[in-house]
């Protein structure tokens, strides 16, 4: 289980994650899981995608991350054709399980 | 249903292939979720889809955040999907259905609209379909010939209205 974030602690990771991709430093495998959760999370709350820096986090992380993590990883195409790693326990995309997401409180209802 | 070129890695996905006359490729093809998809079925039981509410995760529902595909008759419509694995794919389509279980009561699903979408460019380019270029998803009235070409062919016990 991911956990709960408010749209406020959301959006102060998703700025984290930008910065630290842009940075063009080393990412641990902390941080891409991170990153990998706050990707499913914006799947899921679609509507956060009309935001400019959601929608930009949600194509550097597509276009720059997801292809290292895939071969860095040995990510393999898994259930609703997402990307899984089982040894880091986290699917990317498919069904996107409450556990590899993040809950906004503020967006449901 | 998905229909993708081969993966950029050389893994075939899927146990059948489809052409797209008069296009060159032949695509990887399985129902998605399906029993012949990548990781095998979403859920249990010998049919292309989730079968009723019980079989779906606690979390399906409407959610405000996902926006919505329209009303009909008081409920809202969300469908939403990120397949990630497209990203593996130079090109990667999908038809996605809604389908009427037991449609009057006579044992049969019927199939309602689908829509046409997808990716080239692995992932980072809207294109609806092998044929058609578009900026938005393509929608039918009945699906067409190559997804239920696609259903028969992964699901050939699974009898159903058009």
């Amino acid at each position: 289980m991911s956990g709960h974030l408010s749209m406020t602690e959301f959006s102060q990771r998703i700025g984290q994650a930008i910065a630290a991709i842009e940075s063009q430093g080393e990412l641990s495998d902390e941080m891409l899981l991170e990153m990998a959760r706050l990707w499913n999370t914006l799947s899921y709350y679609r509507t956060l995608l009309s935001d400019p820096v959601m929608s930009r986090f949600s194509g550097i992380f597509r276009d720059q991350v997801l292809p290292r993590m895939v071969t860095a990883w040995k990510m393999r195409a898994s259930r609703g054709m997402s990307l899984s790693s089982p040894e880091h326990d986290i699917e990317i995309g498919g069904i996107l399980a409450e556990q590899y997401r993040y809950t906004i409180g503020d967006l449901h209802g | 249903m998905f229909w993708g070129t081969r993966r950029t890695d050389g893994v075939k996905v899927g146990k059948t292939t489809t052409a797209f006359p008069p296009l060159a490729a032949d695509y990887d093809t399985f129902v998605d979720g399906g029993k012949n998809s990548p990781g095998g079925a979403v859920y249990t039981g010998d049919h292309p889809y989730y079968i009723g509410r019980p079989d779906l995760p606690k979390s399906y529902g409407y959610v405000g955040g996902q926006g919505s595909a329209g009303r009909v008759a008081g409920c809202t419509a969300n469908p939403t999907d990120t397949p990630a694995a497209a990203t593996l794919h130079q090109e990667a389509y999908f038809e996605t259905a809604f389908v009427c279980l037991n449609y009057q009561g006579a044992g049969k699903d019927k199939i309602m609209d689908s829509f046409q979408w997808g990716f080239v460019d692995r992932g980072k380019t809207f294109k609806p379909s092998p044929y058609l270029t578009a900026t938005d998803i393509v929608k039918h009235s009945t699906p067409t010939d190559k997804f239920l070409e696609t259903l028969k062919s992964d699901y050939s016990g699974y009898s159903l209205v058009t």
